[in-house]
């Protein structure tokens, strides 16, 4: 059985077609990068998974059951998670409170309305938890617009790891990171366990094949090619489009 | 320590009936209530970041329909005009709410601010049957204390006040502190990240609406038992106005902000009118401008700032 499922996901804005029959399934455990030049749909592939945007065509399978018209927040109850191309946090709440949102997202406390938030112990020791993994725990209680970018950075992974989610779609992560940080987040993303498969997207090649067991190139809408990070490393289509972009 | 600035006010609220004439325990009863609405509107200005202005309407229709039910069709009965005014209002809202949050922002705020027109609209009609109930523009009066088998006088409704709005302050403290409360401060902050954790935003932002309505509700029942009026002028766009005033002087997504606001604003509007009472809107303008200048973000948050830099003295020196 697949993780997920995509069937001809088509999606076009006013004239331009950003999504073409874009197929493709991916199974439980994987580590999957989407690569391609800017403009090629990968964002906007992320948003139509994860329901940010509706599809024109085509159908999208969780755990075999059909999402494609299954609003946001209820996919992330069947065990989707995201993080933002740009980070996407809530700047003026601390940092603890930022991730204890993020871990009773799929918990029905959420719609506690008496008893404090920090009185839910539980949930407590999982953000400790999680904060220590990316090294933030002494500054919990400080608002995260007063974080540094890369730290941000990082909380914006640590919210999407949070409700354990068996499906976690990266858009970008090291978007902006020095090279130093960005090693750091692709332990934290090779350090996941393998329970909940990853689907991200990236600019920063070195990165693209030291985690991903497979990549997928996207090009103006269209899956071009897939395959192991040899097989891309070595397709001369993808250094044609990369080259040919980058210059 | 944290905790002295508001033991001590509650202790001179308390006392105030004791030393204080009339019209100050008067006064003070309705700085309270005012303050229960303003707070009742910051947990949608301030903590959900929904721009409402048409929030005096739940006021108005908690106020009016207790009058009206009294004073028109003679149902005396506290425990039924008080359950029937806040089951109004909660419709109300439930409509209402259906309408406005389909829009957030700038188009949210003059959807509301149509809404509140159109309550005031239906207050304000004096012609035929709606009119004779209504009492159109002249508003509605001669509604008594509320009756719990003894009478109450100004100084213990003034008590009675404390006691509900201390009761309102403390579930909206608990709320605005609760999974529940921080959600929607998420909702301010980043609805796309919300909706990305798993969360039903707009569920979210309805509940608010309906908790604000609730709360500004109870503040209509307390109004029309104090000041036994009610007229449209109290329920339109302009007293939503001073509202946000209030919010805006005392500091959004505060709670106490509310009350700070509320005594500038209505003990300013006291003292200016019974010295200069044409010269009013002058003062309260010109220490509107000032409030602005001086307490950027409210008073609430620079006297917070204050109090614990006190406080840390006291720790280091101690």
């Amino acid at each position: 059985m697949a993780l997920l499922k995509v069937d001809g996901l088509g999606k076009r804005y006013g004239g331009l077609e950003v999504l073409c029959d874009v197929s493709f399934r991916l199974e439980s455990g994987e580590r999957v990068a989407l690569i391609g030049p800017n403009g090629a749909g990968k964002t906007t592939l992320l948003n139509v998974l994860t329901g940010f945007t509706a599809p024109e065509s085509g159908r999208i399978f969780l755990l075999d059951q059909d999402v494609t018209k299954m609003p946001s927040h209820r996919r992330v109850a069947l065990g989707l998670a995201r993080s933002f191309q740009l980070n996407t946090l809530f700047p003026r709440l601390n940092l603890l409170i930022n991730v204890l949102l993020a871990i009773q997202g799929i918990q029905t406390i959420r719609y506690h309305w008496f008893r404090p938030i920090r009185a839910y112990t539980g949930n407590l020791d999982r953000a400790q938890e999680l904060l220590q993994l990316v090294g933030l725990w002494k500054q919990r209680n400080s608002p995260v617009a007063a974080l540094g970018y890369g730290q941000q950075r990082l909380v914006e992974i640590i919210l999407a790891l949070a409700s354990r989610p068996k499906l976690l779609l990266l858009d970008e992560p090291s978007a902006g990171l020095t090279g130093e940080e960005s090693d750091h987040l692709g332990d934290m993303v090779r350090n996941i366990t393998k329970e909940t498969t990853v689907l991200f997207s990236a600019h920063d090649l070195d990165l693209v094949y030291s985690l991903a067991d497979r990549v997928m190139v996207l090009y103006y809408g269209k899956i071009l090619t897939q395959g192991t990070p040899e097989e891309i490393q070595n397709d001369p289509k993808v250094g044609e489009i990369y080259v040919g972009s980058e210059e | 320590m944290r905790l002295i600035p508001f033991i001590v006010i509650v202790l001179f609220l308390l006392i105030l009936p004791s030393f204080a004439g009339l019209a100050l325990v008067s006064l003070a009863t309705k700085i309270l209530i005012y303050g229960l609405l303003v707070m009742s509107l910051d947990l949608l200005v301030g903590y959900t970041g929904l721009w409402a202005f048409g929030h005096a309407a739940f006021f108005g229709i908690g106020a009016y329909t207790t009058a009206i039910l009294m004073v028109r069709f003679d149902v005396t009965s506290y425990w039924i005009t008080a359950p029937a005014s806040l089951l109004l209002v909660l419709f109300a809202a439930s409509l209402f709410g259906l309408i406005a949050l389909r829009v957030s922002k700038v188009y949210f705020l003059l959807i509301t601010l149509a809404m509140g027109q159109l309550v005031y609209g239906i207050a304000r009609t004096s012609l035929g049957k709606l009119g004779a109930i209504t009492g159109g523009s002249d508003g509605i009066g001669g509604v008594p204390y509320p009756d719990f088998g003894f009478y109450f006088s100004p100084n213990s409704y003034y008590y009675f006040t404390l006691a509900v709005v201390i009761l309102c302050v403390f579930v909206m403290y608990r709320i605005v502190h609760s999974p529940l409360g921080y959600s929607l401060q998420g909702s301010r902050e980043s609805e796309i990240r919300l909706r990305a954790l798993g969360y039903n935003t707009w569920l979210y932002r309805y509940l608010a609406f309906l908790i604000a309505a609730l709360f500004a509700g109870v503040a209509g029942l307390l109004y029309i038992y104090f000041n036994g009026y009610i007229s449209p002028d109290a329920i339109g766009v302009e007293a939503t106005g001073f509202l946000w005033l209030m919010i805006i002087i005392g500091g959004s997504g505060t709670l106490w902000g509310a009350f700070i606001g509320s005594t500038v604003v209505l003990a300013l509007q006291y003292f200016a009118s019974t010295v200069i009472p044409e010269r009013w809107p002058l003062i309260f303008g010109g220490c509107f401008v000032i409030a602005v200048i001086i307490f950027r973000e409210g008073i609430f948050p620079k006297l917070r700032s204050f109090w614990s830099k006190v406080i840390n003295y006291g720790v280091v020196k101690g």
